[in-house]
């Protein structure tokens, strides 16, 4: 049972003069319990993906397809409705935890924000509550931390505060985008391991351009390449056995694999090729990929690929 | 937050700043070419007598050696002596007291009035960046920034005051007062148009800076946090994006108070009002170095008091500054 469905969901950036397109007919299911990553490089339209589902683009968005979540589409509910889908049915962890947290605001006061607008806590439960929180996530002194200012905590704690804000009302889906951004190694392993330990049961969107994130947290991968996704599996089915020739560099080109760049550049949004998107860059491009645009193909054992080489 | 010994050592640096500026003062205007008896007694400088020309130097001192005025200069001003008037014989400090006092009367209300407008305008229009409102009132702002002052009040006269006369050609009072004495509901009705114009035109300036700083605050990061939480948007305002985006405007807004003291030269002329401002032209016109030294010794505490005042208001709001350095 889906959780969670996006169909045939297009986004396109109008700028003065030019509509861009972003996202391009995506479809994809997130099952209760699953743990997607969503990986691809930077422009690929994935934080984008993520923000449809939040309902949270800028204006200047203009989205088609539809995204089904508790019976409705979300991207037709009123914006009243919205409001009490975000942060209780579905959570955001924010990009960047040095910019997403209100310098000006006590971190208890940004916790308990969400608490007192979605559930029933009030007065010391509250107070309580986000203590609890804050403890769970591995915050030392919850009872001091809570009258603290964002920068009077380190890059980690101020991460596991953002994942402490996105838990508070337990949501159904929870979307973590680069949830490792700015953290050096060390700081990065133990939040994975929070994470992983903190999504156990829940159901988690990832998304990310660091493999190491996507293979640690993801039971299933899907990889995205210029508005469209390319790949999709489970996650160690993807990473050991890579089918679209994109995730095959993507993978070689990581630095345990001995760091083989992918010759060329990910083309900018609105100047894609007509045929396949990666085909430019592929080595083992055929005629067929500069003149047809392929689609997405299952190839057994719940894998899909966008490639002409699986007809 | 503030630590007590940084503070302290911060006044004894504004101290320092005050008597710098006490002294480049002093010499700049000595050094100012002229002096009162040429400048003012033009006319009558040839024909008077070379006695009373002499007299007037050794009376007030300006015949002693530069360093020697600058010694007793500074020694009286640390008594409380700021001096006495060329022009009017007069004590300098209640002087200008007297001056500031009228200038207060269309400043304070004008500057208040002009920072609350357009605090609140530029916020509701950087939150509404991009909407065609928004563009509409930045563009009058811009139009009405951009001509200077002294033309708009120039046609506030024309208009309100000789076209249509709802309001007075200029003056703060009646010539009634020489019979029924002063009416503050009098002086109300001739200040209301420096007032407005003045108000509007501070408003204008504070409008842009608040607008700006509005916009980016919306683009922040936290904004979108505190919409994934589900807040709606009033709350994203008031909560989130209000209290950063007027984080600049503090500083800002403690500078444009402690300028009240200046007066305004251009509104104080059109209207001819007798504050600050108008002193000051005319001090300057007819080299009355004690009434300006006055003046400027008052401008440069009152600036100062706001640099100390703006530190530590910002160490309030904002709790990422912390007076001191070390956390």
């Amino acid at each position: 049972m889906s959780l969670l469905t996006i169909n045939n969901l297009s986004v396109q950036f109008e700028t003065a003069g030019a509509t861009v397109p972003v996202l391009d007919r995506i479809d994809f299911e997130v099952a209760a319990g699953d743990h997607i990553a969503l990986i691809g490089e930077s422009g690929c339209g994935k934080t984008v993906l993520g923000m449809s589902v939040m309902r949270l683009l800028p204006p200047n968005a203009r989205i088609t397809g539809a995204i089904r979540y508790a019976g409705s589409d979300l991207l037709q509910v009123a914006e009243r409705e919205m409001q009490q889908i975000r942060g209780r049915g579905i959570a955001l962890i924010s990009q960047n935890s040095v910019s997403s947290l209100n310098p000006v605001v006590r971190i208890g006061d940004q916790i308990a924000e969400s608490l007192s607008l979605h559930t029933q806590y009030r007065g010391d439960d509250l107070r309580h509550e986000v203590i609890r929180l804050l403890a769970e996530l591995g915050i030392e002194q919850p009872e001091e931390s809570v009258q603290k200012f964002p920068h009077q905590f380190s890059g980690g704690m101020r991460e596991r505060i953002l994942v402490a804000m996105a838990l508070a009302c337990n949501p159904d889906i929870i979307i973590a985008d680069e949830p490792t951004t700015g953290l050096d190694a060390l700081v990065k392993v133990q939040i994975l391991r929070l994470l992983k330990k903190a999504m156990q049961g829940r159901t988690l969107l990832l998304i990310t351009h660091d493999l190491g994130t996507a293979f640690t947290l993801a039971s299933r991968t899907a990889v995205m390449y210029a508005g469209e996704i390319l790949e999709c599996g489970p996650t160690s089915e993807v990473f050991s056995h890579p089918r679209h020739p994109y995730t095959q560099g993507l993978l070689a080109s990581s630095p345990s694999a001995g760091f083989h760049p992918i010759p060329g550049l990910s083309p900018a949004p609105g100047q894609v090729p007509s045929g396949c998107r990666f085909c430019p860059r592929c080595s083992c491009a055929m005629d067929t990929c500069r003149s047809l645009h392929p689609h997405l193909k299952e190839t057994g054992r719940g894998r899909r690929v966008r490639c002409f080489r699986y007809d | 937050m503030i630590d007590g010994q940084y503070l302290l050592r911060r006044i004894g640096y504004s101290g320092a700043a005050f008597f710098v500026c006490v002294t480049i003062t002093f010499f700049i205007l000595h050094l100012m070419p002229g002096d009162y008896i040429t400048n003012y007694l033009l006319s009558l400088s040839n024909t008077l007598p070379k006695e009373a020309v002499e007299q007037f130097y050794q009376q007030y001192g300006l015949d002693r050696p530069l360093p020697e005025q600058y010694m007793i200069y500074i020694l009286n001003i640390l008594q409380g002596n700021w001096g006495y008037s060329y022009q009017y014989g007069l004590p300098v400090f209640p002087m200008i007291m007297e001056k500031l006092s009228w200038s207060l009367v269309i400043l304070l209300p004008a500057t208040v009035t002009g920072i609350l407008i357009g605090t609140v305008l530029g916020a509701w229009s950087g939150w509404k960046s991009g909407g065609k409102k928004d563009l509409a009132l930045f563009n009058i702002m811009i139009v009405f920034r951009a001509i200077p002052e002294f033309w708009w009040a120039i046609m506030a006269v024309w208009i309100f005051a000789f076209y249509l006369q709802w309001f007075p050609l200029g003056g703060f009072t009646s010539i009634s007062v020489l019979t029924s004495g002063m009416d503050p509901w009098d002086v109300l009705y001739h200040a209301i148009l420096p007032i407005g114009l003045m108000a509007s035109f501070i408003a204008a300036g504070n409008y842009y800076v608040m607008r700006n700083s509005m916009i980016a605050v919306i683009g922040e990061d936290y904004i979108t946090t505190a919409r994934a939480k589900g807040l709606d948007e009033r709350a994203v305002l008031w909560r989130h994006a209000l209290k950063n985006a007027l984080l600049p405007m503090a500083t800002m807004t403690t500078f444009q108070i402690a300028g009240i003291i200046m007066g305004n030269v251009f509104i104080e002329t059109v209207f001819s009002w007798p504050g600050i401002g108008l002193l000051t032209t005319e001090a300057l016109s007819i080299r009355d170095l004690p009434l300006l030294e006055g003046i400027f010794l008052l401008d440069a505490l009152m600036t100062i008091g706001a640099m100390l005042t703006a530190d530590i208001l910002a160490s309030y709001l904002d709790p990422r500054i912390r007076m001191g350095g070390h956390d």
